[in-house]
């Protein structure tokens, strides 16, 4: 009898990881906005779709990036040009999408409209009163993503064409100034349109009065896969449920725009 | 014959009466159940196709493609009545033994109400490689700049090769994203670093 147990257990055992090991896993680091505005409904019919389990880590594009290269991550989704320096390492990047950038306000604010003009003096602190463009006599509170999101340095480039930016509450995760602008009344601050979708409490404003809807609207940022190296076969599948038709229908619905 | 064999034979033929048959009725009364039968699996059409890149000389590949079909299942769904009573059938074994006969009766009653309807093949929503990889002739392929954020478009000619020295004279020191096009689908193909 021993003898028997003996012989079956390394069987079983063999048997168990195998079991265990049949399930592939694509370890995807992405920035929160994406993932937010995109990546979870992707990776819920991509995991339904195919055999593999996407193991998520939502950070900010920096973190996501650093992930990839020190072997965390198979596929990063950033939301910034990847420097010069990496492309030359080997890193590959795949845009796949653009993204208005919104500059929200509170839901009760009863500003529409906002100039480039305005947003810079506002975002450099040459102006810190609603009264100043047109709504009413009270302190402007300016709400940021963190310093070392890709959102806030977009911002920094595609707005205040790198003017330092003053600031009064600052969110760790780029998401969080949603609920920051819902709950200040007098509350402004920017985002990805993708994030937006089904959010409560804030209200997009039109800037130079272009909507965010509008194709000449002047803000989009660019979204992108990142891998090193090649990607791999699990990372190459979820890039073509990205670029699918079905991943296409999502982009599209939060507002986005799909590259291809 | 005196009264008491004679209720004797009447409660015989009361319990004959109202046990024999009984599970052939219950069988005969209950509505049918419906369940669906799993027939053998096939391949169907092609839907898409998983593309592959081979350098063949010097900046030049060959665009290879592997067509894709998704798995499909024949489905029957079968109502049929499910032979019931195999209490009522026992208790009536020791009358006369027509508990067996009741029990082979409703069995009959069961079989006989089977109905099968062939669904035909369905998708089962996998998808496999259905066939030899090819050259993929007169192909679109994208080419993507992430760093200027442009694009280009080539076609594969009749062997399927793809010659990339025209557009990377062009655009040294770059790195480029090669896509397929195909029937609206967009498929990620490879990278390239240009030199």
């Amino acid at each position: 009898m021993r003898k028997i147990i003996i012989f079956l257990l390394p069987i079983l055992f063999f048997l168990y990881t195998s079991c265990t090991a049949a399930q592939e896993i694509l370890r995807l680091s992405t920035s929160a906005q994406i993932a937010d505005g995109f990546g979870m409904d992707v990776i819920k019919e991509f995991e339904a779709k195919h055999n593999i389990k996407v193991q998520v880590f939502i950070c900010c594009s920096n973190t996501a990036l650093q992930r990839l290269i020190n072997g965390f991550s198979d596929l990063a989704c950033v939301a910034f040009k990847l420097p010069v320096k990496y492309i030359e390492q080997g890193y590959v990047e795949i845009p796949f999408a653009k993204d208005p950038l919104a500059i929200i306000v509170n839901k009760n604010n009863k500003i529409e409209n906002i100039t480039t003009y305005q947003i810079r003096q506002i975002f450099s602190g040459q102006i810190s009163n609603w009264n100043d463009i047109g709504g009413i006599d009270q302190e402007i509170y300016t709400i940021i993503p963190n310093t070392r999101t890709a959102l806030y340095k977009n911002f920094q480039v595609l707005v205040l064409q790198q003017l330092p930016i003053s600031w009064d509450f600052q969110s760790y995760l780029s998401i969080n100034v949603i609920k920051l602008v819902a709950n200040l009344k007098n509350g402004i601050g920017f985002i990805s349109n993708g994030a937006l979708k089904n959010k409560v409490g804030v209200k997009i404003l039109k800037v130079n009065s272009k909507s965010i809807t509008d194709k000449d609207y002047p803000y989009f940022q660019t979204f992108s896969f990142v891998t090193k190296g090649r990607p791999n076969r699990n990372a190459k599948e979820f890039i073509n449920a990205a670029l699918s038709k079905r991943g296409r229908e999502i982009i599209i619905s939060k507002g986005m725009y799909p590259i291809f | 014959m005196n009264l008491k064999d004679k209720i004797k034979i009447i409660l015989l033929i009361v319990c004959f009466l109202f046990t024999s048959s009984c599970a052939t009725v219950i069988t005969s009364v209950m509505p049918p159940t419906t369940f669906v039968k799993k027939g053998d699996v096939k391949l169907g059409p092609v839907i898409s196709y998983d593309f592959n890149i081979q350098p063949i000389e010097n900046n030049i590949y060959r665009v290879i493609q592997i067509p894709i079909c998704e798995q499909e299942q024949r489905v029957f769904v079968v109502q049929k009545k499910q032979t019931r009573g195999p209490l009522a059938a026992l208790v009536e074994l020791p009358i006369f033994g027509l508990g067996l006969v009741d029990w082979v009766v409703a069995d009959a009653v069961a079989q006989n109400s089977k109905k099968v309807v062939d669904k035909g093949y369905v998708p089962t929503g996998e998808f496999k490689k259905c066939g030899a990889p090819s050259p993929a002739k007169g192909i679109e392929v994208v080419v993507q700049f992430p760093l200027s954020g442009s694009e280009k478009k080539l076609y594969t000619d009749e062997n399927g090769n793809l010659d990339l020295n025209p557009l990377f004279a062009s655009y040294p020191n770059s790195s480029v994203n090669l896509f397929v096009r195909r029937g609206g689908m967009t498929y990620y193909l490879t990278s390239i670093y240009v030199p």
